[in-house]
Order: structure tokens, then C-alpha cells, then sequence
């Protein structure tokens, strides 16, 4: 086919317009760009098993931000704690990361996310090789203070439990997702959140030094 | 009006059919970026160890995340109202653009983001309105 001026006018345009919808699309968070390590998804059977879940409105912007797979979103858990929260996890940037969000029934509740690579070289060495990774997120909103422990685990980790202040409490699991509610617990009271493998060996990750 | 012409009228309806297409697809992406209403309110200075920054002032917002540029170090995210923290990350990793950490919470708050690591680091702190 011959093409025409006008043609080669409206595949200019085409092309203009992808181009800046992808920079528009991909400038909104974060502007260092490294090479990405091997996807990660395959730590995580519920990303290849789980049911697809809707993206929630509250998480779009991080989902976004992060470059998610969104057809990969997952519920890990939901009608959690005293706010009744959802733990949801999505994989990011082609797998290299993945993510994890607290989302309460309300949007003024309590609500975090943690996105990071597994098995990448952006983490730390204090991190580097950890089979979960755990957030502790305090809130003191509608009264109701204390804190929520919660985060996204390997295929192989068995158990979980959690210092607080000196005593060792069970970290309940569901998948791949954990979530402890600890109301009136300060975050300073949170120490060592501990993992048992499938092979038997622990892993130790303190909330309050190694971030 | 002959074959040609015929032809040539139709490839050109669909070249406009497709460039209808790939603007309106750009239109709702810029839109949605804007509605998002995105403001970086970190500055360029290091932060030493359990240095900060925060907006100065509160507003209704969507999001406050935030990490290390560079390299990974450790930081927290906080909301603060009428000058008591309502919320707190706890402290995390973080290493942008992959790692980081974000408060979700919509309210009227102002954002923070803490160095809570070691070292003094360049950080990336970004919520929604200044």
C-alpha cells in the first residue's frame, strides 16, 4: 500500500499519543529506573490460583504507581480486626515486585501498603533472603488505637508468631497473607516476627531494627 | 466516485477511527493522572537519621508514600491531625522506584515521611494537595 501524507500524518499522531499517555501513565511515581531481577510471582500460589478480585478504587493510584498487574490482584483474607479490613496482594513491575495492602471497610480506616522486590537486588542485605515480609502499621483513628501486623509470605512458610512486649503470640496465616490485630499495643511493643519453613529451618525479622 | 477512491476513503475512516481512539485513550489516562492530584513534598537536601518531611499543613489526601532514592534505606510514613500522629507505617525498606511504603487512608491529615535508617539519604515523599 502507498501511503499517503495524511497517512503518515495520522501514524505520527498515533504514535505521539501512545507515547505520552504511556510517560503520563508511568511518570506519577518514582523516576529510577534499574534492570528488574526474575518474577517473583512463583513464590506466591496465589497469584496463579487465586481468583481474580476487582480493583478496589482506594488501591488504584499505588496499583498505578507501581506498574501492578492488575488481572493478578488477589484477596488474601478479609473481615479482619476491629476494622474489618481486607488483605489483598498484587505482583508489580512484569513480577520483579510484588505488593501488599490493608484496606479497611471504610476508606478512613486504617489502611497500608508495602510494595518490594523478594528476591531483587533494590532490598537490603539485612533482607536478602527473608521468606516473609511483615508491616506493622499503628493507627489511632475513631477511638479505636493500637496496632495491625500483617504482610505476604512464601509457599514454604508454615507458621508465623510475633514478640509483643516479651510474649509470643501466634500470627494467624491464610495463603500467602498474614494479619494479626493487636489493638491497645503500642508499635514500639512489636518486636521479632518470626517464620517456620517448610523445611523446618526459622526466620527471624524485628520490627523494631530491620525495618 | 471509482474504486480507488472508495478505498482510499475507507482506509482513511479507519486511520481517524484509530486516532479517535488512541486520543480518547490518552485523555482518560491524563485525566485519571490528574485527579490524582499527585504532590511530591520532599525536597532535595539528605535527610539525616530521624530527619523529616512533611506538608505544611493539612488537607484532604488520598496516599502518603515514600522511599530512599538511590539506594534502599529505612523510613516511615505518618499522618498527623491537630498535631498528634494518627497513623504510622511502622518502619520499612524502602529503595524507589520498586520498594516503598504508603499510607492509603483518605482523610484530612499532614503527611510525613521520616528517615529512620542510619545514614543520611535523599528520599522521594509524595501524597495528594501541597
Amino acid at each position: 500500500m502507498k501511503l499517503r501524507p495524511l497517512h503518515l500524518l495520522l501514524i505520527a499522531a498515533i504514535v505521539v499519543g501512545a507515547t505520552a499517555g504511556s510517560i503520563t501513565a508511568a511518570g506519577s511515581f518514582g523516576k529510577a529506573s534499574r534492570s528488574q531481577p526474575p518474577s517473583a510471582v512463583g513464590l506466591y500460589s496465589a497469584f496463579t490460583h487465586g481468583r481474580p478480585a476487582a480493583v478496589d478504587a482506594q488501591l488504584a493510584d499505588t496499583m498505578s504507581a507501581s506498574n501492578a498487574d492488575s488481572a493478578k490482584l488477589r484477596v488474601l483474607a478479609s473481615g479482619l480486626g476491629r476494622f474489618n479490613s481486607r488483605l489483598l496482594a498484587f505482583p508489580s513491575r512484569g513480577g520483579s515486585s510484588v505488593c501488599y495492602s490493608l484496606l479497611g471497610a471504610q476508606p478512613t480506616d486504617p489502611a497500608a501498603s508495602y510494595c518490594y522486590q523478594p528476591t531483587g537486588p533494590a532490598m537490603s542485605k539485612a533482607l536478602a533472603g527473608e521468606h516473609f515480609s511483615p508491616m506493622a502499621l499503628w493507627a489511632s483513628l475513631g477511638g479505636r488505637p493500637g496496632v495491625q501486623l500483617f504482610g505476604l509470605a512464601f509457599d514454604d512458610v508454615r507458621s508465623l508468631r510475633v514478640n509483643v512486649a516479651g510474649n509470643w503470640r501466634n500470627v494467624p496465616l491464610s495463603g500467602n497473607g498474614f494479619y494479626l490485630d493487636l489493638p491497645g499495643v503500642a508499635q514500639s511493643d512489636v518486636g521479632a516476627v518470626e517464620a517456620t519453613l517448610a523445611n523446618g529451618s526459622t526466620q527471624s525479622h524485628d520490627m523494631r531494627s530491620a525495618g | 466516485m471509482d474504486m480507488r477512491t472508495t478505498r482510499s476513503a475507507r482506509t482513511s475512516r479507519r486511520f481517524a477511527v484509530l486516532l479517535m481512539i488512541v486520543v480518547a485513550l490518552g485523555l482518560v489516562t491524563a485525566g485519571v493522572a490528574y485527579a490524582a492530584t499527585i504532590f511530591e513534598y520532599s525536597g532535595s537536601s539528605p535527610l539525616n537519621p530521624g530527619g523529616f518531611y512533611a506538608t505544611s499543613g493539612e488537607n484532604y489526601r488520598l496516599h502518603n508514600r515514600a522511599c530512599r532514592t538511590g539506594n534502599s534505606g529505612q523510613m516511615k510514613v505518618q499522618y498527623i491531625h491537630l498535631g498528634s500522629v494518627v497513623q504510622d507505617s511502622g518502619s520499612q525498606f524502602t529503595n524507589c522506584p520498586d520498594v516503598f511504603a504508603a499510607l492509603e487512608t483518605d482523610g484530612t491529615f499532614t503527611s510525613k515521611c521520616i528517615n529512620t535508617g542510619t545514614v543520611a539519604f535523599t528520599v522521594y515523599c509524595q501524597t495528594t494537595r501541597p
